[in-house]
């Protein structure tokens, strides 16, 4: 087992009848980095748990530095010291930098915290990979990317000699993953090995040493970094289907924008101006991730923005109707009412089309009998928790669909999706464009939403500063 | 006649298919299985209690528990409309207070006794709206939020008759017209059942149909199960939150006009530890204090549960302490039973159950 951080050698878990792991095999060498590619979900929250937890398996053998830490006979259930990076649970929000990563730490035996020699101890650890982040810093004040930043840098500090790496894509836009590339190799020299989990074989093919693809809770396949591509990965076994064409093409006729900002002022907002047109698909990217939350805000009438005005198709924006829906990341999770039946769950944006809409059964049973032909006809009957991925994902966009709203804000739409749900949420979003609304995706990273964007707004410090139009017929101007 | 035996086999294999298909589909609809085991709860409770004491299954008893568990479940309802949207409401047995005190004060002074009915429901709706606005618009924890109002509500009530209790109705508004307004809301009968009763039922069917088939309805499920997303989906928290109070001052506005009609006359105390009654109607009726989840039919059964077990432990002549222990082991058992539930637990064993009886099959 010597230079070998990580082995799982035939690990089988079941849960409810279902294998999440099915003869899981893997190696992870002291000082690597190793891509992993989930070609679908199985399994692979089942895995982070028992690399961690050390979860009970029904089969096989888990070693870790060279010890055998969980085996099919007997599982301890201790910690194992693996870091699960996320970049999103990781910190307390109201504690600094510095308590969060020595004071939180499992074995610090400090009775009386002394901030200034935390700060003086965590800055070496910042400046040894080039980072620039206050130790006094409170944790919710730092960007995402420096949240991730401050996660990985703990997990060392607290010894864990193997790190998770989840979502990076979410976070980090090109630069920063250049960024976060070189930090990891700066830890791979020192010994410390990584497990990197992403659907993009770009970033995998940027990033890591090696690639493992996993499908159906096993690994198909294990290949050096440079060779795993989309082409790849479809011979393994999934093939991405042709995306339905564009019904209309973009109507540049139109004159009045179905969305439109002037100069808006508002937390991170410095004076953002852009206009989005009916079926037109825009992506705005972010890298720093700053400033999606006050836009939201904004554009969701929570808060009146200091300056500047929202207009919806001419009319100023007042936030309380439906024009504008919103799509936010992990949708399944944040968008659904677990305990309203699916029905429910459609309809619920509908009822200010059809007020009388939970009186007439009749027009219920019209609707389900119209969506019946892309959401299947099983689906009604299941409640929201015993639905799949793929079928929560479909209920959100279908019950936006049915809003029918001027604009839809899809928030980082691919983060945390798979290659298979990747390719429908794509088909979902030009089912939205092709109904004549106007899609703005909110972007950190361009993977993936290049492929839908007729327009590209590029955002830094809260401003627009470049646009860029992939239509032919069509110029963006930038108004500041 | 073969053929004919399996024809009617085959008729019976379909009849059965479907019921079962009904029964399933009955028990999947979220916050049944609860209500249900409340109903099979109470048969049991009031069939032991029956036997144990015979007096229990006579026509009066039903007459009289019907009435009793009236006021519980008006006031259940109200409580259930904020277990589901997540929040609480402690202010509700004082509201009640205050509706007795303040239609009584305003009855004894020879107010008609529909325009003291008006202003107590406008007091009564005040109060709700305040609690609406601290706990959806000023972000109170609801705890906090109607702890206060609860004082002041209570504190209304003191006042309103300067620190006592009212004269009967009676010396007020008049003999024939105070017999008129008690037996409306509590001893006269319609249709062989207690006034009580029919306005508890109508207050029931109002809220089952404003819960069940409304946007508020719907609204009020959708921010008790997922608030982010709620707002997301367009919902006014604020707007659906202070409905609800409202809905629940409403409630204890009823409630507080039958303690009244019952006593003749406004008392300080009136309406004390409802709100508790209240949380133990809809909990053990499967209202999830979580939010999210349940029906008004098992506030129903929660509130026949609990003026059962209080009727029969009255009728065996057992302690009150008894009966105070029974019912906190009933509430904390219903909300253990809400969060394993939740959790799954239930279909974990019953799932790792199959898969032994699989295994030992194979074998």
């Amino acid at each position: 087992m010597n230079g070998e951080a990580l082995r799982l050698d035939r690990v089988t878990c079941i849960e409810q009848g279902l294998k999440e792991l099915n003869h899981f095999c893997l190696s992870v060498g002291a000082g690597e980095i190793m891509g992993l590619i989930p070609v679908n979900e199985t399994g692979l929250e089942k895995l982070t748990g028992l690399l961690i937890k050390n979860d009970p398996i029904h089969y096989g053998y888990v070693y870790y530095n060279g010890r055998l830490v969980n085996h099919w006979l007997k599982s301890n259930g201790k910690l194992n010291r693996i870091g699960l990076i996320t970049g999103q649970n990781g910190l307390a929000g109201n504690l600094t930098v510095a308590d969060n990563v020595f004071v939180l730490k499992r074995g610090f035996g400090q009775h009386v915290i002394r901030p200034d020699l935390l700060n003086r101890q965590l800055q070496p650890f910042f400046e040894e990979v080039s980072v620039r982040i206050n130790p006094g810093e409170v944790a919710q004040n730092l960007t995402a990317f420096e949240r991730y930043t401050v996660e990985i840098v703990k997990a060392v500090v607290a010894g864990c000699k193997l790190m998770i790496l989840c979502d990076a894509d979410a976070i980090a836009g090109d630069t920063e993953l250049g960024r976060l590339a070189d930090m990891l190799r700066h830890y791979a020299k020192k010994g410390y090995s990584f497990l990197y989990v992403s659907r993009h074989d770009e970033e995998i093919r940027r990033i890591c040493q090696k690639a493992a693809v996993m499908m159906d809770g096993h690994v198909v396949k294990v290949l050096p970094a440079q060779d795993a591509d989309a082409d790849m990965i479809r011979n393994i076994g999934f093939a991405d289907e042709a995306l339905p064409a564009r019904v209309k093409s973009l109507r540049i006729e139109d004159t009045v924008p179905a969305l439109e900002l002037s100069n808006i002022r508002s937390g991170t907002l410095k004076g953002m101006s852009a206009s989005f047109m009916r079926g037109e698909c825009a992506v705005i990217q972010d890298p720093e991730n700053r400033i999606f939350n006050d836009l939201i805000t904004v554009l969701r009438g929570q808060a009146r923005p200091d300056r500047g005005s929202i207009k919806v198709n001419g009319r100023r924006n007042t936030g309380t109707g439906r024009d504008i829906a919103c799509i936010v990341p992990a949708a399944v999770r944040t968008m659904l009412f677990p305990e309203l039946s699916y029905m429910d769950n459609l309809l619920f944006t509908m009822d200010h089309q059809l007020k009388r809409i939970w009186l007439q059964a009749s027009a219920r049973r019209g609707i389900r009998e119209e969506c019946e032909g892309w959401l299947g006809k099983d689906v009604f009957n299941k409640r929201i928790d015993e639905l799949t991925t793929m079928q929560k994902y479909e209920l959100v966009y279908t019950r936006v669909l049915l809003q029918r709203p001027q604009a839809v804000l899809c928030v980082q739409p691919f983060m945390q999706a798979d290659v298979s749900l990747r390719a429908r949420v794509r088909e979902l979003i030009r089912m939205l464009l092709n109904r004549n609304i106007a899609v703005i995706i909110l972007a950190v990273s361009l993977t993936d939403t290049l492929s839908l964007a007729d327009v590209l707004w590029t955002v830094k410090n809260g401003l627009v500063e470049k646009a860029e139009s992939f239509c032919p017929d069509k110029t963006v101007e930038i108004s500041r | 006649m073969a053929d004919e035996r399996r024809g009617i086999g085959h008729v019976f294999l379909v009849i059965t298919r479907k019921l079962l298909k009904m029964i399933r589909q009955f028990f999947r609809i979220r916050g049944m299985p609860s209500a249900m085991i409340a109903f099979v709860a109470l048969l049991v409770i009031y069939v032991s209690f029956g036997i144990s004491e015979p007096a229990v299954f006579s026509t009066q008893n039903i007459l009289n528990l019907l009435r009793s568990m009236s006021k519980y479940l008006i006031i259940g309802i109200g409580q259930s409309y904020l277990l589901i949207t997540g929040n609480i409401d402690l202010s509700l047995g004082s509201t009640v207070g205050m509706s007795a005190m303040i239609s009584a004060t305003l009855m004894t002074r020879a107010m008609n006794p529909f325009l003291a009915a008006a202003i107590t429901l406008a007091a009564c709706l005040a109060v709700g709206f305040a609690n609406g606005f601290l706990v959806g618009k000023c972000q109170l924890p609801p705890f906090i939020a109607t702890l206060g109002t609860m004082f002041t509500a209570r504190g209304v009530a003191y006042m309103v008759n300067n620190n006592r209790n009212t004269d009967t109705i009676a010396s007020g508004i008049g003999k024939e017209a105070a017999t008129v307004f008690q037996n409306v809301f509590y001893y006269g009968k319609s249709i062989g059942l207690f006034n009580t009763f029919w306005v508890a039922l109508g207050v029931f069917a109002v809220a089952f149909f404003l819960l069940s088939k409304t946007r508020t309805g719907r609204h009020i499920y959708a921010i008790g199960s997922n608030v982010e997303a709620a707002k997301l989906s367009g919902v006014s928290v604020f707007m659906t939150t202070t409905k609800a109070y409202m809905v629940a001052s409403f409630c204890a506005f009823v409630v507080g006009l039958i303690l009244c009609a019952q006593s003749g006359m406004g008392n300080m105390e009136a309406g004390n530890t409802y709100e508790m009654y209240a949380v133990a109607a809809g909990v053990i009726g499967g209202i999830s204090p979580l939010g999210g989840t349940g029906l008004l039919l098992g506030t129903f059964m929660g509130a026949a549960v609990w003026q059962t077990l209080e009727n029969g432990l009255n009728m065996i002549s057992a302690q009150v302490g008894l009966q105070r222990i029974a019912i906190g082991v009933i509430v904390v058992f219903s909300v253990l039973l809400d969060v394993v539930i939740r959790r799954g637990t239930l279909t974990k064993l019953r799932s790792l159950l199959k898969s032994v009886i699989i295994g030992q099959s194979r074998l």
